[in-house]
């Protein structure tokens, strides 16, 4: 597959040369550009807004300690990516704290549809997290960067270091074990009853 | 659980393809035509479908004000260079 130049490229050449004056520009501008995927993803698969920063933390840490193994033979995001996912199962694994106070570290949803509206978006955003924190870190990595960053087969297998044929495996086993979880713990967002119809049909905004 | 046939299985691995042509639109059952062939698998991406429609409806996390503050940011940037500082460092003394 031809790799297109990668967008990143000028960025990533002016932080291989800290002693030059561009250097804190370029990590600054890095930074800015994805720290707001990377959490997204850090707590898709952490679940906590804690360990989420504690992972972007140490990505970006990792990114530039580690850039000397960076050959540029894959865009500099899905090598950013791959960190971010293995400094998450890392803390995950570590385990050292639970997911946070439900309400908290999810988005304050747009009050304009009302309050009760709001409150049972972030209620069903909520009960969506937990399932998926029910997953095991892999699954809930693959799911993250397929429904967060809207990655292709080809884009989870670059990023994740698998076969296509591992990803594909992988994603439907994510998605048969949320199946169960969902069935299990949260029957009423899959269930027949209006609410988990009705959200599965228009989705939520 | 049931036994799944090699066309099953195959389906379930391009499950991400099936959600995709489906979202297009279209019968399923003639996008899909192992959908139309074989109910259990039929229903098991009615299911899926409307999991995949759950997902796509969660909003995205929120970070928190700190990872906007210019402090955080300093801290990150620091210590990526005292590490880089520290690695160069060794590899000084390596060479000695």
């Amino acid at each position: 597959m031809e790799l297109l130049r990668d967008p990143d490229a000028d960025l990533v050449a002016a932080l291989r040369r800290p002693e030059n004056e561009g250097f804190e520009q370029a990590f600054e501008a890095l930074y800015l550009k994805y720290r707001d995927r990377v959490y997204s993803v850090a707590f898709r698969i952490c679940g906590s807004a804690a360990d989420a920063m504690d992972a972007l933390q140490e990505a970006f840490s990792l990114v530039f300690r580690k850039l000397h193994l960076f050959r540029a033979d894959s865009l500099f995001s899905t090598w950013l990516f791959r960190i971010v996912v293995n400094c998450s199962i890392d803390l995950r694994r570590k385990g050292r704290r639970l997911v946070d106070a439900p309400g908290l570290v999810e988005e304050p949803q747009d009050d304009s549809a009302g309050p009760l509206a709001s409150a049972e978006s972030s209620e069903f955003s909520d009960q969506m997290q937990q399932a998926i924190g029910m997953l095991s870190p892999k699954l809930r990595a693959i799911l993250a960067l397929r429904y967060l960053e809207d990655m292709t087969y080809e884009e989870l297998a670059a990023t994740l270091d698998l076969s296509m044929g591992t990803v594909k495996s992988r994603l439907a086993r994510a998605h048969l074990a949320l199946e169960r979880v969902l069935l299990t713990s949260f029957p009423h967002l899959v269930g027949e009853g209006a609410d988990g119809a009705a959200r599965a049909e228009g989705g939520i905004a | 659980m049931r036994i799944m046939s090699r066309e099953c299985l195959s389906f379930l691995r391009g499950l991400h393809e099936h959600l995709a042509a489906s979202r297009e639109g279209g019968s399923r059952e003639g996008a899909i035509p192992h959908v139309g062939a074989c109910p259990a698998c039929a229903r098991r991406f009615e299911v899926l479908h409307r999991q995949d429609a759950l997902l796509r409806g969660m909003p995205r996390p929120v970070p928190p004000e700190r990872l906007r503050s210019p402090a955080f940011f300093a801290g990150i940037l620091e210590s990526a260079v005292e590490a880089f500082e520290g690695s160069r460092q060794g590899e000084l003394l390596e060479g000695h």
